[in-house]
């Protein structure tokens, strides 16, 4: 089996079996099984990065079988410069939050842990998939267990939050579904992402997919002015989720930008970049200023998420070598940066159970290993 | 907000009772610190593998498509 199945399915796996052990009286089991399986999975992605080699852009670790032959759809996968950093961080964020969670959660602790793993190996699935409909499989199933999470252990608004990350991420995705079935059309029957990169397209059959594309990606990022959805998930999330949420789920969108809207409609991203750049310069200036006047700190960090995203979006928008790798490298140093920050809130939370700024005072003076 | 949360004197008996973090907590921060500091003072790694496809990509949206 090809390592990026491997990576992909070992997470699940594990998830899986988690799921078996439920009672409340195998909890340690469960965590240590949990973060056992966490690095296990981790450890599996790193000959992806030994292995890797640099100074070509063509794909790495492909696998390529048929999977659906009546609509030639293949389970095709594999890494280049731009997503294997993207499947590393998922890994790594996945081992983190595992020890995040390890006292918090009493409740179902099973299924939480399950939960978070098999998101990581979905998400790994969205970061590598090369074909159109299994990258849209993964690209939505990360939505269950996400949706799970808030809602089952989120906080008081949780059932609100959980629907609303849920509708508003699935009704910008059904646009890029309508676009992946017309690119299967327009190129004769088949659905592999490096063959639509070459397709010749017109120019209004371009600005229409670009426009899908970006339903769907703009609310996954997330821009401005679709981005409301993001901090009240993350208020209602729990520590973990919130981490997952921002560290690596923002950056689907972020990605599918690189992966499907440049390539396959470069005449039209560059007729429409300068919009793209306006909507993340407004991210970035007025989302920042909304961040700055938050009373709640989850919801603080949330808005800066949203700016700091507008930054990698501008990035990739300007065109130029150092502003796209400037957002890749911004999008791998924000998932370790927000992960860090919404960890950071969570062991504040756990011991106060409030995320008014007013609460606290003087921290530093009872935790002084913390505040640095 | 890290002035008002952090610096100061003791603001209430919430954070008077609050009690530093464990080995656990530590341990997964400071592995997050060390990865942040470690990309930001030697990114080569990672910029190296991103060059050639950031450059192929962007030589792929400069050609049109039009037919």
């Amino acid at each position: 089996m090809g390592l990026l199945s491997l990576a992909i399915w070992t997470p699940i796996a594990f998830g899986v079996v988690l799921l078996a052990l439920g009672q409340d009286s195998q909890a340690r089991a469960v965590r240590w099984l949990a973060l056992v399986g966490a690095i296990v999975s981790f450890l599996i992605t790193l000959p992806l990065y030994a292995g890797f080699q640099l100074g070509t852009s063509a794909m790495q670790f492909v696998e390529n079988t048929s999977w659906i032959e009546r609509f030639n759809v293949h389970y095709h996968l594999g890494v280049d410069g731009i997503s294997l950093w993207l499947v590393l961080l998922t890994a790594f964020i996945n081992v983190i939050v595992v020890i995040a969670g390890w006292e918090v959660i009493t409740r179902k602790v099973n299924q939480y842990m399950a939960a978070f793993l098999i998101l990581s190996g979905l998400m790994i699935g969205v970061f590598s998939a090369l074909d159109g409909i299994l990258f849209y499989v993964f690209f939505e199933a990360t939505l269950i267990p996400m949706y799970l999470i808030i809602g089952i252990w989120g906080g008081p608004n949780k059932i609100y939050a959980a629907f609303k990350f849920f509708l508003y991420t699935l009704l910008g995705s059904l646009l890029m579904l309508i676009a992946l079935i017309y690119l299967y059309t327009a190129s004769n029957g088949s659905f592999d992402i490096l063959t639509w990169h070459k397709l010749p397209l017109s120019g209004p059959v371009q600005t229409l997919l670009f426009f899908a594309f970006f339903a769907a990606f703009a609310v996954k990022v997330p821009m401005w002015p679709v981005h409301t959805w993001l901090p009240d998930v993350h208020v209602e999330a729990p520590t973990g989720g919130s981490a997952v949420l921002a560290a690596i789920m923002l950056k689907l969108g972020a990605y599918g930008f690189l992966r499907f809207s440049m390539p396959i409609a470069p005449d039209a991203s560059r007729e429409w970049g300068m919009f793209i750049i306006v909507l993340s310069l407004v991210a970035v200036v007025y989302v920042g200023l909304v961040a700055m006047v938050q009373q709640d700190m989850k919801k603080l960090v949330a808005y800066s998420s949203v700016a700091h995203m507008g930054f990698v979006t501008l990035g990739f928008f300007i065109f130029n070598p150092l502003g796209v790798s400037g957002g890749i490298v911004q999008m791998i140093a924000h998932g370790f940066v927000s992960a860090a920050m919404f960890l950071s809130i969570g062991v504040l939370y756990d011991r106060v159970h409030s995320r008014e700024i007013a609460s606290y005072g003087g921290v530093v003076n009872t935790m002084p290993k913390f505040a640095p | 907000m890290f002035k008002r949360v952090y610096l100061g004197p003791v603001a209430n008996d919430d954070v008077k009772a609050l009690t530093d973090i464990d080995a656990r907590e530590f341990f997964m921060l400071a592995l997050l610190a060390a990865a942040v500091l470690y990309m930001g003072v030697y990114p080569k790694p990672f910029t190296d593998v991103m060059d050639t496809s950031v450059a192929d990509l962007l030589k792929h949206v400069a050609m049109s498509k039009l037919p």
